[in-house]
């Protein structure tokens, strides 16, 4: 680990750090309905209500609000459906796109509407300008919104006493995009295009490469088939490519959310490592921190709004802690590099030169550390865009940000969705001290009993089974088997990859899997369904539960939940959880290949 | 293909109202 790269890392922190008790304060606000926004848009978010037959008074039942996230969604995803189907039809589409595949308009739909942003398509190939805007972008904002919405419900199941409501969907959704997301998107999307990531509506232009690229491919013959010589072997031209088509679009507007909303669905399908979607260091600083910024600052938000700042703090020490460790895990092993390289000689040193390290699928602009850090941001939060190719990355480099995955998307995770499971997974370190010492548990004043432990079981079950049940029945089928490019552990890692962040909305890939097959983009695409809907709905049942309840003031023998033990009981059960699910899956993953890496070097 | 797809989406999000439903008798019945 280089001098460098600590102090990159360190002002990343530092900067996060700073920002989430400002942002998570503001966004406090926003749910008290007390921020500046709220009144100075006041009369444009009731006319919104009003629009929409809304009243923003009448309180929800958790299952009135569950069934209006749910029917929201719904109408939303076959929207977005219908919308990739017809685009055709649609104006914005300036290079005359065709209608998207039914399954992967099926997977791209569920995908975006639920904030995980699983790209099996092209997006400047595929998808028009219409409906990266009016279908993909909107949902990043959406989906996000419901995620804070349903956050902002199971807080207010603390906070309130004997209650049968918990609040309002339509208001929390309006308030999440309309005063949080759409300033924020806003100011950063600026910021981006000022940066260089485009912002066009124009057609693609050809231009005229600098250093024209010669290359030697088979002569094709008039039936299309290569042409081949009379001793059978195809017939090979010189082409010398002078000109190169270069994708553009309304991207800068798309980045910014798909940043901060943690969604991750890039415009371009390299995502950020395209030059026009992440240009200069400065663009790479601001989308990583973009990442990272809301999940973080909606800790402080929780603690405000609980009336115990030091509940946020010591959950957001507990996502850190983890963060960072496994940051340093994959940094350190892609600074260290291939030992096969090393035995043949390659310098993979850092220097003033060079980054040094495993280097294969980093952009050089990025190096090492930016490479290292997005890639745990991004599976730390359930974000998915990357700036470097994961499935490049050394065994072990790769293996933490899979585990991130993992272990629930509760590590900052996505933006309202990754604090709601780390509250869930704090109920059971709650109640597994409750175990220890023999009383009930009890959790900002409320006890936990069967019933949210029934749905906390739900919330920690569902993503493992989806995650190793999927990766099974892929292998176990030769649909399955047949998109993986690469044999052996490495092409187990892609598929057992492929479900991780399907199972727990993550959407990021580590490419080397054909994924754009009926049976990746159906089997994906469900796990995508169920995992978001199946963990929102406990989680909402957890808030009613907990509303109903009244608040018990606490005694010698509560369990403060803001001190460093309860840190370190939280942290350990998050990763006990997920080191016993998924440790055997790993070992027959990264594990083999990390020692078929070691033992090149052995005599 | 299209109304196969449609029907997908709208079985899942029925079998999700169905555990909201369920969820529910639970917690009634705790």
């Amino acid at each position: 680990m280089t001098t460098s790269a600590i102090l990159q890392i360190l002002l990343y922190l530092v900067v996060l750090l700073a920002c989430a008790r400002p942002l998570g304060a503001y966004m406090a606000r926003v749910y008290l309905g007390e921020s500046a926004l709220n009144r100075w848009l006041g009369g444009a978010e009731r006319l919104l209500y009003r629009a929409g037959g809304v009243d923003p008074r009448r309180e929800m039942r958790w299952t009135e609000y569950a069934v209006a996230m749910l029917v929201f969604n719904l109408l939303g995803t076959v929207a977005v459906y219908g919308l990739q189907r017809l685009q055709g039809l649609f104006p914005l589409n300036p290079q005359r796109l065709p209608a998207v595949a039914p399954d992967s308009a099926f997977n791209t739909a569920v995908s975006f509407a639920t904030n995980t942003n699983w790209q099996g398509y092209g997006g400047e190939s595929t998808m028009s300008d219409l409906t990266q805007m009016l279908g993909l972008t909107v949902q990043n904002f959406l989906s996000a919104a419901a995620g804070m919405a349903v956050l902002v419900a199971l807080i207010r199941g603390f906070t309130r006493r004997n209650a049968e409501t918990i609040g309002n969907f339509w208001v929390d959704l309006t308030r999440s995009t309309v005063y949080i997301l759409l300033p924020l998107s806003l100011v950063l999307a600026l910021v981006l295009a000022g940066q260089g990531v485009v912002q066009s509506f124009s057609p693609y232009p050809n231009v005229q490469l600098l250093q024209p690229a010669s290359s030697e491919q088979a002569k094709p013959g008039e039936d299309g088939q290569p042409l081949r010589d009379a001793g059978g072997k195809p017939v090979v031209e010189t082409v010398t490519i002078r000109e190169q088509t270069v994708a553009v679009g309304p991207a800068a507007s798309q980045v910014a959310i798909k940043q901060l909303g943690t969604n991750g669905g890039g415009f371009f399908n390299a995502n950020s490592a395209h030059p026009l979607e992440n240009p200069t260091p400065l663009s790479n600083f601001l989308e990583m921190l973009a990442i990272l910024l809301i999940p973080a600052a909606l800790c402080h938000s929780f603690g405000v709004l609980v009336g115990d700042s030091r509940q946020g703090w010591a959950i957001l020490a507990a996502m850190t802690l983890v963060f960072v460790s496994l940051v340093l895990v994959t940094v350190a092993a892609e600074q260290q590099g291939n030992p096969a390289l090393a035995a043949l000689g390659v310098d993979q040193a850092a220097s003033a030169l060079q980054a040094g390290g495993n280097m294969e699928g980093k952009e050089t602009r990025f190096g090492i550390v930016n490479s290292g850090l997005w890639a745990e941001a991004t599976t730390a939060a359930s974000n998915g865009s990357v700036n470097a190719m994961h499935d490049s990355f050394t065994p072990l480099g790769g293996l933490a940000p899979m585990w991130l995955m993992q272990l629930g998307e509760v590590i900052f995770g996505g933006v309202g969705s990754g604090l709601y499971g780390m509250i869930v997974f704090a109920l059971v370190a709650v109640f597994v001290a409750g175990l220890m010492i023999g009383r009930t548990p009890e959790y900002l004043g409320k006890k936990i009993e069967s019933f949210e432990m029934k749905m906390a079981a739900i919330v920690i079950l569902v993503p493992p089974l989806l995650v190793l049940g999927g990766t099974a029945l892929a292998l176990m089928s030769e649909a399955g088997r047949i998109a993986v490019f690469n044999p052996g552990a490495h092409g187990f890692s892609e598929v057992l990859y492929a479900f991780s962040s399907a199972g727990n909305n993550n959407g990021s890939a580590f490419a080397g899997l054909s994924a754009n097959t009926p049976f990746y983009n159906l089997s994906l695409g469900l796990a995508i369904l169920a995992s978001r809907y199946w963990l929102a709905i406990p989680v909402l049942a957890i808030a009613g539960s907990l509303a109903a309840k009244k608040t018990v003031p606490a005694g010698p023998g509560t369990l403060p939940t803001h001190t460093p033990l309860f840190v370190v009981l939280l942290i350990g059960v998050v990763l006990l959880v997920g080191a016993l699910t998924f440790i055997p899956a790993l070992a027959l993953g990264p594990v083999v290949e990390h020692l078929q890496m070691m033992a090149i070097n052995q005599p | 293909m299209d109304l196969t797809y449609i029907a997908l989406i709208v079985a899942f999000f029925f079998a999700s109202l169905l555990l909201v439903h369920g969820c529910e008798r639970l917690r009634g019945s705790s």
